[in-house]
């Protein structure tokens, strides 16, 4: 038994060092690189020249009021549609049955652009009720300009907004309905109880509402707007290269404007009261069957807006041929056969590289979901808040970033220069899902308590033995929920994928659908594929309550793990 | 002999010291209770034992090897220890059956097959387990499942059986069945047993020697007997069973009480120095002071609740409360009565000594 | 645990056909829709087993920062497109490599007046592209709107708000009409057309493909496109026409090898493939709707009845098309055009909006003053910032960070610029407006 003599239990210097090494290479050098490149001339030396160029030039003022403005306008507009339908459900403590919770996280894991092109279609003079409306007036989304960006990215995270709010104060319905029944009036418990509950949550939803609009590009060129940062940053790009130090200023731009507004929504949300727990699942004891009806109906009316918004999509890929006429004059599922049959390399190479990235972040998310756990406190908060600021990096940004920073090198045995494969692409979506990752990583290490792993470390078991036989089984619901929370995310990261892709057969599923959806004869096929996606979330989304059904005390906690953690 | 041997253990965790120098030897077959507040060290030195913590100073041996050593800067890692270990939260791995719960630490050493069932049934069957091996973990009790936690330390045979605070999860009166269980156990395979927990009552019963910590320092090692009518200081007569303490004046007579003197109670005079600060703590417990009619120290009764067998007793004497218990079936004062009270076993300790609250 | 053990396993093999594949990767850089790049892959994939072809898709206009920014040896090995200029420019920085032995016989080197292929072999011309009107019949009927028969139609205000069009900078297609009118109409008076027919445009699309796709859709009702695009919509049965419109171009298709090629030898079985017989034939599936070179293929009895004829179309080629003109000024061109239409759309729709209803009323009640205004206001509206002979569209254009930021901050003037000129003729307009109709809008 006298073994080697092993000084102390490994302290994970390893770990942390290869964690380190990463954030450096794939993300704090390459945007430390892009602020010198805003700054610097040819030869390197310090010059503000560009930065009066980008201050000359209205069309970029007008960008960064357009930018802001957008973002500003969803995240109000998302709010405002929110807020009363939370105060309803407040209420009347209706609980959206658990299926439709999660639906409110579907925002996360579909492109936004698929909604505005559901509008088009619907909307737009080809056909339905833009065409029908047409003597009325025009309603296609694309015409409107700003505020057509600004309702389509309302819509679209409206949900997430609900749940965010719902999560703040459902915890409290109890409470303000017993405070009822003693007088108060529910005037005075909206904006006494729940408004103060609600504002970390509002805070919260309206902060990535805003931050996923100000870095969305696929929608806003797909409703033909170019007039904002992220398109002006990805048109300068795509003309003049990577070179260009005016597209380095706007990425900067961005990332001011978005850590900005995170910092402003994160004194919210730590203002706010709450713990930011999700609501706690009582029996609501006395609703009447009248008002369960109502609330029923109020739940299915809000479901059946969305299908209709997504309905212009179903139709399109169901659709034979469909030009000016109300309805498609056929129908046919061609559209599915041609998107199975031609994009399955595509979708294997988007589950490829989104479970490359989504793999990445488990691994991260746990390595640092562990290093936050046992730090002293007041790390534990710097943490914390670094891990919730990388929110704040827009994708437009560090892809950007990346194609400065990557070109020349080459990895390592094969020679291929980096910015030729695929490889970045991954390293991109990993880093923008890092925030998600740790705490779906927190939330994962809370089914495996210390003394779990104590008693098979005292067994004997080799390091392997435990991670094969006891850590991984039971982490394995935990881990599977953040993968497939990073892989979501990875999925529709549009905004890094426009500029990283190195060839279109690598694009993930989103950017196909974007390229399908514009040619006339790949429409069907690509909304097919949009089709597909959604039921494919969907599905995923089903099977998870199927498995939280049976694991109950966990469920709640699995939700949370979509949200990055808020210290206090 | 000393089997299992601490000299100088210290453990630090930042600024603060969480083990202080300890010494320890616990004997072959011996059951040691620590027992201390949350927060006193015991865990922490169960944990050093068992290799989860690293030493700052100070060495551990088991019989003649060393397992932990600063000097020597030698480490046994946990799992070349032969230490079996249960958790106050049963650590129960879940995706597994009980019998593969119990089987997994021998499957891992790679015993022959026979072995390892033989050695299984063995535990399953000691800690009544077999008719429940194919089952869930889940599906058990608390009391099954630290069974099982139990039936897995002892399927390797473990030369010391580390116990941390194993029946504070479970209902009361599994507790108890819990501790004879326990006992039996290692009457049967004779291990060591090194047991933490806050529970005095656990400590008592199931122990040969307990240790009472505080800060990190030992306060007292003895037998449960020795513990409890001698407690070492104020902290280990308090935290020990019920205890009430009079503040006193103190003179090489006797003993003040507002404004009364008293001589030193039968064969209870405080040490020297004690006196010489002039001032003391008159330490009892609530069932070792009687009630007389006349003399004694004079006091008057505030309160008077029957708790069934016993009564209790509250009783004004100076400025302070005592508290006193005596079975209903002797007679007491009624409330509102003046009372003597004769302490039978009284302690004296310095009067600024530590409390445990 | 079974869950994951299958999540891993599916994780391992999707990497299978990445990494574990034997068939050598062709990778080809191309603008063409998928529709054509699928039906090729598909095609050349089964009849070269030991290639795999894949392709890059990106505007064309953006090839030349794309191939140069990556090291030889990372970069793709074919480039195909429609766009002369970009064959033009690749071959100019050295970035084709001459093709030998790639070359089917059959295909004549000259069609009508048509070069083509290059006379130094860096590129073969693998199909014909012609350029032109494509309108949505049904969309047009609902309006009453007949379809138009050349470029300065489409600046007509009954086409205004119906037109859909990209921008110049990001589809070639567009580039190429765009630089043909200019050197057509010459460069001040081309502008001016171009502006008024962005002018005329309900959107500016991103992506040249969604052009077509909004026309086939009815979404929009007409707008300028390459033939093949708007045939292969007609050809798979929507109500969509096409006509060539003057003075407009056919241009050969281009294939190129490119210099720094990871895989030269497989980019050649690509080229030689679309060359052959049989590459040439995949040309007519409706979906894809392109002329071949190869002659035969007309003759072909798959062939619809009204395509296109060979000899009908090289026809109406103008040889005054010159390519390295185009090539010289190529990225300014498409800066121009963002810079003076993308951007500045909304303004531009407004001002030609106005422009249209007191043109209409000036031909009810005329009057020389507001007639004049409003020619002023054109003038200073529709005008390109830029003079022909400026340094910026003569000299080549680098790709230093210096010459970015000179041209940068050439753009910021130019914004300003229109800044102000949209501010003037706003001013103008409601001058002429009050001159028109003083006692129904008293101001």
């Amino acid at each position: 038994m006298n073994l080697a003599n092993r000084r102390s239990p490994r302290r994970p210097w390893l770990a942390l060092t290869i964690l380190a090494a990463f954030l450096l290479a794939f993300f704090a050098l390459p945007v430390g690189r892009m602020f010198l490149a805003g700054f610097s001339d040819d030869e390197g030396h310090l010059a503000g020249k560009s930065i009066t160029v980008f201050l000359a030039n209205p069309l970029y003022a007008e960008s960064l009021f357009n930018s802001v403005s957008a973002a500003l306008g969803a995240a109000i507009l998302a709010a405002l549609a929110a807020l009363p339908v939370a105060v309803v459900l407040w209420r009347f403590r209706l609980q959206p049955p658990l299926i439709l919770e999660l639906f409110g996280f579907l925002p996360l894991f579909v492109p936004p652009f698929m909604l505005s092109l559901s509008l088009q279609t619907l909307l737009g003079r080809g056909g339905a009720l833009g065409m029908l409306l047409q003597p009325v007036g025009e309603i296609d989304p694309a015409m409107w300009g700003l505020p057509g960006l600004m309702v389509i990215e309302a819509i679209h995270y409206f949900p997430l907004v609900l749940m965010t709010l719902l999560f703040s104060t459902a915890g409290y319905a109890q409470q303000a309905h017993e405070a009822a029944r003693l007088g108060n009036s529910w005037f005075r418990l909206v904006t006494r109880v729940f408004l103060p509950l609600g504002l970390p949550g509002l805070a919260f939803g309206m902060a990535i509402t805003f931050l996923k609009t100000l870095d969305d590009l696929a929608t806003p060129l797909s409703l033909g707007l170019t007039n904002l940062l992220a398109p002006q940053a990805y048109f300068r790009v795509s003309t003049y290269g990577h070179m260009d130090p005016l597209s380095s200023l706007m990425a900067m731009a961005m990332i001011a404007i978005s850590v900005i507004v995170w910092a402003i929504s994160a004194g919210f949300i730590r203002h706010g009261a709450t713990q930011w727990e999700p609501p706690h699942r009582q029996t609501p004891p006395s609703l009447t069957t009248g008002q369960r009806r109502l609330g029923g109906l109020f739940l299915v009316s809000i479901a059946a807006f969305y299908a209709l918004c997504y309905s212009g999509m179903l139709l399109t890929s169901l659709a034979g041929i469909w030009s000016h006429t109300l309805l498609p004059e056929s129908y046919v599922l061609a559209h599915y056969a041609s998107a199975l049959e031609n994009e399955t390399g595509g979708l294997i190479n988007t589950l490829v590289y989104c479970g490359l990235a989504a793999l990445l972040d488990v691994a991260i998310g746990l390595a640092v979901a562990r290093a936050i756990d046992r730090s002293p406190p007041r790390w534990k908060k710097n943490l914390l808040w670094g891990a919730a600021a990388l929110l704040s990096i827009p994708g437009v940004a560090l892809a950007i970033a990346y194609l400065q920073f990557f070109p020349g090198m080459r990895l390592p045995l094969v020679g291929t220069p980096l910015d030729a494969t695929w490889f970045l692409l991954p390293m991109a979506f990993s880093v923008r899902g890092l925030p998600f990752a740790i705490q779906a990583g927190t939330f994962a290490l809370r089914s495996l308590p210390a003394p779990y792993l104590e008693a098979a470390l005292l067994s004997g078991a080799s390091r392997l033995a435990i991670i094969r036989r006891i850590i991984l089984p039971m982490m394995a619901f935990g881990l599977l929920i953040a993968f497939l929370i990073c892989f979501g995310i990875a999925a529709v990261d549009l905004s890094s994928a426009m500029l990283l892709i190195p060839s279109e057969t690598d694009a993930p599923v989103s950017y196909s659908i974007y390229l399908h959806m514009q040619t006339s004869t790949g429409r069907g096929t690509g909304a097919a594929l949009a089709v597909l996606t959604i039921a494919v979330v969907a599905l995923a989304m089903s099977a998870f309550v199927l498995a939280t059904r049976r694991r109950a005390p966990v469920l709640r906690q699995g939700e949370r793990a979509a949200f990055p953690d808020i210290p206090g | 002999m000393a089997y299992i041997q601490l000299n100088q253990v210290t453990k630090r965790f930042g600024s603060v010291t969480a083990v202080d120098r300890m010494d320890l030897e616990i004997a072959h077959g011996e059951c040691l209770a620590m027992l201390g507040p949350s927060g006193c060290g015991k865990t922490t030195t169960l944990r050093m034992v068992a290799g989860f913590e690293d030493l700052d100073d100070g060495e551990i041996r088991v019989g003649e090897r060393i397992i932990s050593s600063k000097a020597k800067r030698y480490y046994l890692p946990p799992e070349q220890r032969n230490f079996g270990m249960v958790f106050q939260a049963f650590a129960v791995w879940p995706h597994l059956t009980v019998y593969e719960n119990v089987a997994f630490p021998l499957r891992i050493r790679n015993l022959p097959r026979a072995e390892i069932h033989a050695r299984t049934e063995e535990a399953l069957k000691h800690t009544n387990l077999l008719s429940v091996a194919q089952g869930s973990p889940d599906d058990l009790s608390g009391g099954g499942k630290q069974r099982v936690a139990l039936a897995r330390a002892l399927a390797i045979r473990p030369d010391v059986m580390l116990l941390d605070e194993p029946l504070s999860s479970l209902d009361p009166h599994f507790r108890e069945e819990m501790r004879f269980e326990i006992k039996d156990l290692q009457r049967r395979f004779g291990f060591s047993i090194l047991y933490v927990t806050h529970d005095q009552s656990e400590a008592m019963a199931l122990s040969d020697r307990i240790l009472v910590m505080r800060s990190g320092v030992v306060q007292q090692i003895g037998t449960p007997l020795e513990v409890y009518s001698n407690p070492a200081n104020r902290f280990v007569f308090e935290f020990i069973g019920l205890s009430c303490f009079i503040e006193a004046g103190l003179s090489p007579e006797g003993f003040h009480l507002g404004g009364t003197r008293y001589p030193w109670p039968e064969g209870a005079t405080p040490s020297g120095e004690v006196i010489a600060a002039g001032k003391g703590l008159l330490a009892a417990r609530p069932t070792e002071i009687d009630f007389q009619a006349e003399g004694g120290i004079r006091g008057e009764v505030l309160r008077k609740v029957y708790l069934g067998e016993t009564i209790d007793y509250r009783v004004r004497v100076a400025d302070t409360e005592v508290r006193i218990q005596k079975t209903r079936r002797t007679p007491g004062p009624s409330v509102g009565d003046h009372c003597g009270l004769r302490f039978t076993r009284p302690h004296w300790y310095p009067a600024n000594q530590a409390s445990s609250a | 645990m079974r869950s994951l053990t299958c999540l891993f396993c599916a994780i391992i093999f999707a990497w299978l056909p990445v990494g574990g594949e034997a068939a050598e990767l062709v990778l080809v850089a191309s603008s063409f829709p998928k529709e054509i790049l699928s039906a090729y892959k598909r095609a050349f994939d089964e009849q070269s087993p030991e290639y795999r072809v894949e392709f890059v898709n990106f505007p064309a206009t953006n090839a030349i920062s794309y191939v140069r920014d990556r090291a030889p040896g990372a970069r793709p090995d074919v480039f195909w497109g429609s766009s002369p200029d970009t064959f033009s420019a690749l071959k100019r920085h050295g970035l084709l490599q001459a093709l030998e032995g790639t070359a089917n016989p059959d295909i004549p080197p000259v069609i009508g007046k048509l070069t083509i292929d290059d006379p130094e072999h860096a590129y073969r011309g693998q199909a014909l592209s012609g350029y032109g009107i494509m309108w949505n019949q049904r969309y047009l009927d609902a309006r009453g709107i007949h379809p138009p028969a050349t470029w300065s139609d489409l600046a007509r205000p009954e086409y205004f708000g119906h037109i859909v069009m990209s921008s110049a900078s990001r589809s070639s297609t567009t580039h190429l009409i765009v630089e043909s009118i200019l050197q057509g109409a010459g460069w001040e008076a081309g502008w001016e057309l171009i502006l008024r027919i962005a002018g005329n445009c309900a959107t500016i699309t991103e992506r040249s493909f969604d052009v077509p796709n909004s026309i086939t859709r009815g979404r929009f009702g007409l707008g300028p496109v390459v033939d093949f695009l708007a045939l292969s919509g007609k050809y798979s049965g929507y109500p969509v026409d096409f006509v060539y419109a003057w003075p407009s171009v056919v241009t050969p298709v281009g294939i190129g090898l490119i210099n720094g090629a990871r895989n030269p030898e497989g980019g050649k079985a690509f080229i030689a493939f679309t060359l052959s017989a049989a590459g040439q034939r995949l040309l007519l599936r409706p979906e894809i709707s392109r002329l071949p070179v190869l002659p035969e293929i007309y003759e072909s009895s798959e062939r619809p009845a009204d395509y296109p004829d060979l000899f009908d179309i090289t026809r109406s080629y103008l040889s005054a098309y010159a390519p390295d003109v185009s090539e010289s000024r190529y990225q300014m061109v498409g800066a121009l055009f963002d810079q003076t239409a993308t951007f500045r759309h909304k303004e531009l729709v407004e001002i030609t909006k106005t422009l249209h209803a007191l043109e209409a009323r000036l031909q009810r009640t005329p009057d020389a003053e507001t007639a004049r205004l409003l020619d002023k206001v054109r003038r200073l509206v529709y005008r390109v910032p830029v003079r022909e002979d400026d340094e910026l569209l003569i000299r080549k254009p680098r790709n230093s960070r210096e010459q970015i930021s000179a041209i940068a901050v050439r753009e910021a003037e130019w914004a300003r610029q229109s800044d102000d000129n949209l501010t003037t003729a706003r001013a103008w307009l409601a001058q002429a407006a009050q001159r028109l109709a003083p006692d129904r809008e008293p101001r």
